[in-house]
Order: structure tokens, then sequence, then C-alpha cells
């Protein structure tokens, strides 16, 4: 067979999407952000949009938001077509806890993305998308055939978000400054690290040894993103601030990422507010896009308390009794790791995703993780060096890692190509590497 | 995680009166004060309510865990009682609101109506059931007094708020370990 042409050029960069369940990361490869950040959401069209805000009974009358199939939008039009539809519309998450739920969906979704957003003809490029932990080999099966059949993408490489994170961890700036040299193939294998990937829905920590997930130990959480939100609205009800009722979500969303933090202590933090109100207590204005009126509220404790659902998921009322906190939950999946690999998994915790944006986040985390490993240690042992990486590229870590494999020399020898499967089928993508061994 | 009570410790305890199964720490400041301490029960309370009523589950870790838990369901009586008033009260008329609240007559360990339910128990003899009634009596009234403190700011402080302080009311309508006092 002769040498396929090289999957990845300069001019012809690869497309990198990473959908996860509340936003969507789209982009080229080479990029260090993503060019798109949409809600992973679809909605009706302008056309049934407006047919079903004039109240005429026709087209819209019969079903949901995908009734013709040219017809939808995707992200924030979605959003905003749907409100002005009324209740009449409604929109669908293709996405459930970070796994694909509707795959019809997903795929209109991926063209729209792929055709209307980004504006690529996808025969010539290669396709990065990413799947969640524990993700089962239909699901890509299924992914696999979606791009091949209905794209006839280029070449698909299906990356574990865990894997792409502790990468875009790994290559970030000061971490590329010490070790002098950009990241190989080679150096690939040697990622050794837990991965805390909080996101929208759910929470998961993933080992990862050697380039290998272990996926005996992965765990998850149901307190993330939407948890805190979910927190900060019930505070502001409770207090009676005038929060408007159709767009409470969405204010409470905005406030959770300007203003809150994490706070070393509960406790001292309730004391700093008594003794310095005006420094902590905020007053905020906010514009009301749906009235188009401003409101005024004021802020004070769940700029701490939200974020502090992680760390004690007592408060929060949506978690069970005995979810364990963070850090807990992060020792336990270490301490079900091979034991020779415990004290690097403890060296490289990296963050990944929205929710871990909070000021101090890290340092929380390693203060919390030190107490507790350092209860259990022998007298005379080496303390254990807990290291919490926080960096630049946190926010869409996944995303940038997903980058950064495209554009590493050896990508074509990983990438399915579109050869590979019109020979062998969707069973190619069966498998994943990272999972073998 | 929630906070538990710095009189915990049984050994610690020793030096203190037992009834019911809780240490009799003598408070601060009211009628009956004799030793001060650097923290007694209703501070400890005080401090600790704003964190601890946000849990939905405790675990009583020891006899100072149950006096934390009592008070900690008292200030939040208090608290629905002032919230129950519309308009807002001011001081004065908060002040005589919780001092009835305080004084009126509340059940003791053992008795129906505790809402402890068998935490506690029940006084051994006609002494104890004295001892416990008096200093439950007066946790309440010091609570009541230094919670107005709380809400209001120090008396003579200037300007005098007319409304009792809005995010200690905002715990009002919570309920801590699903009970009510």
């Amino acid at each position: 067979m002769a040498t396929p042409a090289p999957i990845w050029r300069a001019s012809r960069p690869a497309v990198v999407m990473d959908c996860g369940t509340g936003f969507s990361k789209i982009g080229f490869a080479g990029n260090s952000e993503p060019s798109f950040v949409i809600p992973t959401v679809l909605g009706p069209g302008a056309s049934i949009a407006s047919a079903l805000g004039a109240g005429t009974a026709g087209l819209g009358a019969r079903g949901g938001p995908l009734l013709g199939d040219l017809d939808f939008t995707i992200g924030e039009e979605a959003l905003a077509a749907a409100a002005a539809a009324g209740g009449a519309a409604g929109v669908t998450y293709p996405v459930r806890q970070g796994v694909v739920a509707d795959w019809d969906a997903m795929e209109r979704f991926w063209q729209k993305s792929l055709f209307h957003y980004l504006r690529v003809d996808p025969e010539e490029h290669a396709v990065v998308v990413t799947e969640p932990p524990l993700n089962p080999p239909e699901a890509r099966e299924a992914m696999a055939e979606i791009m091949f059949e209905s794209f006839n993408v280029a070449g698909l490489y299906v990356g574990v978000q865990a894997v792409l994170a502790l990468y875009a961890g790994w290559a970030s700036a000061d971490r590329a400054a010490k070790v002098g040299s950009a990241p190989s193939a080679a150096a690939v294998e040697q990622l050794t690290g837990t991965v805390v990937d909080v996101g929208e829905g759910t929470t998961h920590i993933i080992p990862v040894v050697e380039g290998y997930v272990l996926g005996g130990a992965i765990r998850s959480l149901p307190v993330a993103g939407r948890a805190v939100t979910g927190f900060v609205q019930q505070m502001l009800r409770d207090r009676g601030e005038p929060l408007p009722p159709d767009w409470s979500l969405e204010a409470c969303r905005r406030i959770k990422e300007g203003h809150c933090y994490v706070a070393p202590d509960m406790l001292k933090e309730f004391g700093r507010f008594d003794r310095d109100p005006a420094k902590y207590h905020k007053t905020l204005t906010l514009p009301n896009p749906r009235a188009g009126t401003d409101f005024t509220l004021e802020l004070g404790y769940e700029r701490f308390l939200a974020p502090e659902v992680f760390f004690s998921p007592g408060m929060c009322p949506s978690a069970a009794p005995g979810t364990p906190s963070l850090a807990r939950a992060v020792d336990d999946v270490i301490q079900a790791c091979p034991i020779d690999t415990r004290r690097s998994l403890y060296g490289n915790i990296v963050l990944s995703g929205g929710s871990t944006m909070f000021k101090n986040f890290n340092r929380r985390l390693a203060a919390d993780l030190t107490a507790s490993t350092s209860r259990r240690l022998q007298p005379g042992a080496k303390a254990i060096d807990i290291t919490v990486r926080s960096h630049p590229m946190q926010r869409y870590a996944v995303w940038f890692g997903g980058s950064l494999v495209a554009c590493d020399p050896h990508f074509g020898q990983v990438c399915h190509t579109r050869e590979e499967y019109q020979e062998y089928g969707p069973s190619i993508c069966r498998t994943n590497y990272v999972f073998d061994h | 995680m929630a906070y538990h009570s710095a009189f915990n410790d049984e050994k610690a305890c020793e030096k203190f009166r037992q009834a019911c199964g809780c240490p009799l720490v003598p408070l601060n400041t009211g009628p009956s004060s004799t030793e001060q301490q650097s923290l007694d029960p209703v501070d400890e309370a005080l401090e600790l309510f704003r964190a601890n009523a946000l849990f939905k589950t405790f675990d009583v870790r020891g006899p100072g865990d149950k006096l934390l838990v009592y008070l900690i369901l008292f200030i939040n009586s208090c608290l629905r009682r002032l919230a129950d008033r519309k308009p807002a009260p001011g001081r004065e008329e908060a002040r005589a609101l919780l001092f009835a609240h305080a004084h009126d007559r509340f059940s003791l360990p053992g008795q129906a109506g505790f809402p402890l339910g068998a935490l506690m128990q029940s006084p051994a003899g006609r002494e104890e059931e004295e001892a416990i009634r008096s200093y439950l009596r007066q946790c309440r009234e010091e609570a009541a007094r230094r919670l107005l403190d709380r809400l209001y700011g120090m008396p003579g402080a200037a300007p005098a708020a007319a409304a009792p302080h809005r995010h200690w009311m905002a715990y009002a309508n919570r309920r801590f370990l699903d009970r009510a006092m």
C-alpha cells in the first residue's frame, strides 16, 4: 500500500471537538484555545421558533425541536430560539453525565458545528473527539460510524479526556520551561498522575499510570458546577434577594464565576466577614436581558460557602448523605491503585474543567489531602509529597490536550484513517490503546 | 465537615457537674456565673451556628455535642420567631420576644416534645431534673441575649440597626437535622 498522504498539515489542521455535559469546546489543533465554546444543546430552528412564537398551530404543533432535519440550531442560538418560542418547543441535551445519550442529536450537533461554526470540509481534515472515562466500546464504534459514514472525515482519533488533561498539564508553560524540550511521543508513555475533572454535571477522578488509565479505580462524584450554582441560588432565595425567577440560574452562574472563591477554613472566613463587612459583602448590579432592566443584590456568605460543597458535601442538598469530600475521594482513588504507583500519583494531581477555576481551589485540595495522608503515616516514614497542579490552560485542559496530540509528529500513527475504516469497519475504534495493558 | 464541640473530651468534662449525659459548664456571664472560661457552650454554639446549620447530618461525638445540638436548635427557633414578625422587629421588640421565648415552658430530656429525642438520657432523680432544668433555662436566656448582640450589633454602637442582620435571618428557614424546637 502506498504511503498515505499525511493527515495533518499546517494548512489542514485537525479539528478538535470536546463535547461535555454543559459546554462543547470546538476549534482547530495548533491553537491554544478553542475557537468556540457553546452549550451542548439543540433547539428549534428560526422558522419553527417564529411559527410557535406567533402561536400558529402548524409545523411545530406536533413534536420536538428536531422536526425539520435541517431546521435546528445549537448552542446559544438554540437557547435563545427556545426562549423566543416560549415553552412550546423544548431543547435537547445530547450528553448526560458526560456520556452521549442521544446519538441522533449528537450527529446533528456535530454537523452544525463542523459546517456552520467551523466551516470546514470534513473530508480534508482529521477529527479529534473526546470520550468520558468508562465509555463503552459500542459508543466508540458509534462515534466512528457517524464520523466516517456521515461526514467522511480523513481521520479520527478518540481521545480519553483524562489522558488529554494530563498531557495539557504536562505541557503547560512552567513545566515545559523546566524540562526544556517539547513533549514527544516517548514522553507520552511517562504520563503518570491523577486527573480531577470537575465539569458541569459530574466530577471524575481518574488515575493514569504511564499513559494507561486504571479503569477499576475511577470514581465519580455527583457534586459539580451545577450543584454549586444551585447552592448559590438557594442561599440568595433564603435571604430574599430580588432574583428574577426566569433567569435566576443564569444569574447565579455569573455570580459564581465572578465572585466565588474557596476559603481555607469555613469558620475563620465567617469571622473575617464579621470583622470587615465592607470588604467582603459586595453589592452587585446585574442586567436582566429578558426584562431589559437591572437588578441589584447583595452577596454574602455564599461567596465562599458555595465552592465549599466540594469539600463538605453534607451541605449540598442534592448530594446523597455519605458522599465523600473531594479530598477523601481522591485519597480513596489513589489507595485503590497499585502500591508502587501511589507516591507518583500523589505527586502529580492535575485539575481540569471549568469548575476548578475557583481561587485557592488547588491549595485547599492539597491541604485537605495532606491532612488525611499525614494522619496515616507511620512514624519515621517519609512524608508524602502532594502537588495539585494548577495551570493556565485548566479551563479547557481536555481541549488543549487534544490540540497538542494532533500537533504531535506521531499523530498519524495513532489516528484511524478513512482507508482503515473502509477496509476494516468501525471495529478499528473499538479498543483504545490506553486501556489495554 | 461539620464542626464539633470543644467539650467532647470525657476527661476534661470530669471537673464539671454532669446531668443527663451533658456537662453543666458554667457560663461566662449571666446570673449565676462564677468562673470565666475562654469559650463557654453558648459562645461556642453561636460561633458554630452559621457553619453547622447548613449540614443535613451531624454525628454526635461526645457529651459536649449534645448540648451544642440543643443550643443550635434553640438559636434556630429564635431566628424563626423573629422572622415570623413582619415588619422586622427593632432591637427592643426583639429583646422582649426572645426573652419570652427563652423563659417559655420547655420540655426536658425524657419528656415528650424534647427535640433531641433519645439523645440525652432522662434525669435520674429530682435533683438532676432540677439541675438540668435550671441549667437549660440559664443557657437559653444567655443565648438569646448574646444572639441579640449578633443580630443588632453591640448595644450603644452607632448607628442603631433597625432590622436584624440579614445574613443571620437567612438561616431562619433552615431546619437543622430536620428538627424544630
